[in-house]
């Protein structure tokens, strides 16, 4: 009986970490280098995960690419709580991890989406080059293999 | 089918449970392959998308990325599976299964071989169109009971399409019957056996292309998908849907793609038979019970090849062009399709008379 | 009229002929984790702090357009979460002591990481 668990286990993670579907939501200038992560130069396709889908009720990955304002806010908590449960998100750009160069003189940007929704990873710079998104796709399958996201389902 | 009710009669079961085994055996033994063939399809068509557009595609999974398309079906399978709190509960629940369900019935009507043990109709070739229109009520259903706005827009646009697009389809396949005489699937496979230039597709190539077109839009492929157009509505009638039921939906639309394709092969290109004129198990000209089975595989292959160009054919075309605009779709479809596909009707049944004459 | 109709068929197969014709060339992928491009030299990655340059003149900390994100107390500290990578500071660093990397996979887990911190004496 543990044995077939345990591969059980292992047949979902190996699943789930290799057909992370995007969300597609870009609120600003990162959602251009995540385009260009998907086309033919950096080809995330590769790492099956060029399926952008369009309703969040399909969709693994949010990619929190760009500026989130305040008033932008409550759209994506939205956006995250309709996804389906195995869910993951990559804070793409200076802006999304922390408030970026906006944080102490904008009055209407969030201080990084962290505060609002979990991150798995952090990706910083203004704009990441799409190799660090891929990057940081790389760093979360790894996260996914290493260990269990504590609280998530399985 | 048949095989395994006479194995069943060799340990005295009651005729009845007999049918009803033989029915199940068949529909598990058709949904499995069915979910094999749709595997094979996904994983070719986004290696294939990828080699349009210069890319590599899916290259981790597996050797080569083969195992690609199994990762995302039981990433499915072990997603969250969520209900909209004021979706139709009951519609929303079956309407997945009312899309699917016909899909499989279309598997068992077409003649992928001669002896195949399909079910077997008089009226085959109108059968498979009625069919056909069922899952069209699954889409609409699944549009309107998730009460979201994109979803009921996709499932409206569904069935206007598969309306507007029925009709020249009818009309052609009409024409098809009047030129081979036969309303039977098979018969009209065997009106065509010969070499290639036997094939419908020649005296008829205005209905194929009219059918082409038309098959299209019934299989919301790309320059006609607008019941799931991505950037209109956002997933159009699947937008409220995860998990298995979105697994279920996805499987049913290739397989449907599939199946016109095989349905197309077997109208205009000869289904079985082979292009050369004559089987090459023949050849062999083994006289025992191997050379039946050694043909049977034989037509399966050919008919599997012809398919898959078509399909081919089909990814080409998603590579190729951007969406239709909706109104254009309808007015291609009411005022050039079906005004062509009447004459088409006429052209055939003038060449028919000539064919009588000489 | 007949060119109404035909122009638009030839158009569909111009189309479907570019499409096969690109299909044909080689892939232009870069296959990114195995092969790594080179950067330019003015490309602006990772800022590396060398602490035995610095004269403590908090130049780079006025100059930065990002407020808070150089802080010099009893730490150099610089926080790449908020940094947007301009190189200003580089450029008006009297004493070279802030260089531009060519570093840029810098991906983490935990936010803390992404904070450079280095005691000053």
């Amino acid at each position: 009986m543990k044995i077939i668990m345990s591969s059980i286990e292992k047949l979902y993670k190996w699943s789930r970490l290799n057909s992370l579907w995007p969300l597609t939501y870009a609120t600003s200038c990162c959602g251009i280098e995540m385009m260009s992560v998907s086309a033919s130069n950096y080809d995330i396709a590769r790492f099956g995960s060029e399926v952008f889908r369009g309703s969040p009720r399909q969709a693994d990955l949010l990619i929190v690419a760009g500026t989130l304002t305040l008033k932008m806010s409550p759209i994506l908590l939205r956006l995250y709580e309709q996804m389906a449960e195995p869910k993951y998100v990559i804070a793409m750009g200076a802006c999304a991890c922390s408030g970026g160069m906006y944080r102490n003189s904008s009055y209407s940007v969030v201080k990084g989406v962290d505060t609002i929704i979990p991150v798995d990873i952090y990706l910083p710079m203004c704009p990441p080059k799409p190799e660090s998104l891929i990057d940081a796709l790389i760093k979360l399958r790894k996260k996914l293999n290493d260990k269990n996201p504590g609280g998530r389902f399985v | 089918m048949y095989l395994f009710q006479e194995i069943l009669l060799k340990y005295n079961f009651s005729d009845w449970f007999i049918f009803i085994a033989g029915l199940v055996f068949y529909f598990i033994l058709i949904t499995i392959f069915i979910i094999i063939t749709v595997l094979i399809l996904v994983l070719f068509e986004r290696k294939y998308l990828a080699m349009f557009t210069r890319r590599i595609g899916p290259n981790r999974t597996g050797i080569r990325g083969c195992l690609q398309t199994i990762a995302d079906s039981f990433k499915l399978l072990f997603k969250e599976n969520i209900k909209p709190a004021n979706a139709e509960q009951f519609l929303y629940f079956i309407s997945p299964l009312i899309v699917f369900i016909p899909v499989i019935l279309l598997w068992l009507i077409i003649p992928f071989t001669s002896e195949s043990a399909n079910y077997q109709s008089q009226i085959s070739s109108f059968l498979f169109l009625a069919v056909l229109s069922i899952p069209v009520f699954g889409v609409l259903t699944a549009g309107c009971s998730s009460m979201s706005k994109y979803s009921i827009l996709g499932g409206i646009r569904s069935c206007i399409q598969i309306i507007s697009s029925e009709i020249p389809v009818s009309l052609v396949l009409v024409s098809v019957v009047i030129f081979t005489g036969t309303l039977d699937l098979n018969n009209i496979i065997n009106f065509q056996s010969g070499i290639f230039l036997n094939w419908n597709i020649f005296p008829n190539i205005l209905g194929f292309v009219i059918f082409f077109i038309c098959s299209l839009i019934m299989m919301n492929r790309t320059p006609f998908d607008f019941p799931e157009s991505e950037s209109e509505l956002v997933a159009g009638y699947h937008c409220e849907y995860s998990g298995m039921k979105f697994a279920m939906l996805f499987l049913a639309e290739y397989a449907l793609t599939f199946v016109i394709c095989t349905y197309m092969t077997a109208l205009f290109m000869g289904g079985y038979n082979s292009p050369v004129g004559f089987y090459l198990a023949d050849l062999f000209n083994l006289n025992n019970g191997f050379d039946y089975i050694l043909k049977n595989i034989e037509q399966l292959f050919w008919i599997s090849i012809k398919t898959f160009l078509l399909i081919m054919l089909i990814m080409w075309i998603r590579a190729s062009y951007p969406r239709f605009r909706f109104d254009k779709t309808l007015e291609l479809c009411w005022y050039i399709l079906i005004p062509l596909a009447v004459f088409n009707l006429c052209v055939e049944i003038f060449i028919k008379y000539l064919r009588g004459i000489l | 009229m007949i060119n109404s109709f035909f122009n638009p068929v030839k158009e569909l197969f111009r189309g479907l002929y570019i499409t096969a014709k690109n299909s044909l060339k080689d892939n232009v992928t870069l296959l990114y984790p195995e092969k790594k491009k080179n950067m330019n030299k003015f490309f602006r990655g990772k800022i590396q702090y060398i602490k035995e340059n610095c004269i403590k003149c908090k130049l780079c900390q006025r100059v930065c357009p990002s407020k808070n994100t150089i802080q010099i107390d009893k730490y150099y500290s610089i926080n790449y979460a908020q940094c947007i990578f301009c190189g200003n500071c580089v450029e008006y660093c009297p004493r070279q002591a802030l260089i531009l990397t060519p570093n840029y996979e810098l991906a983490s887990e935990n936010k803390n990481d992404l904070i450079f911190k280095e005691e000053l004496i």
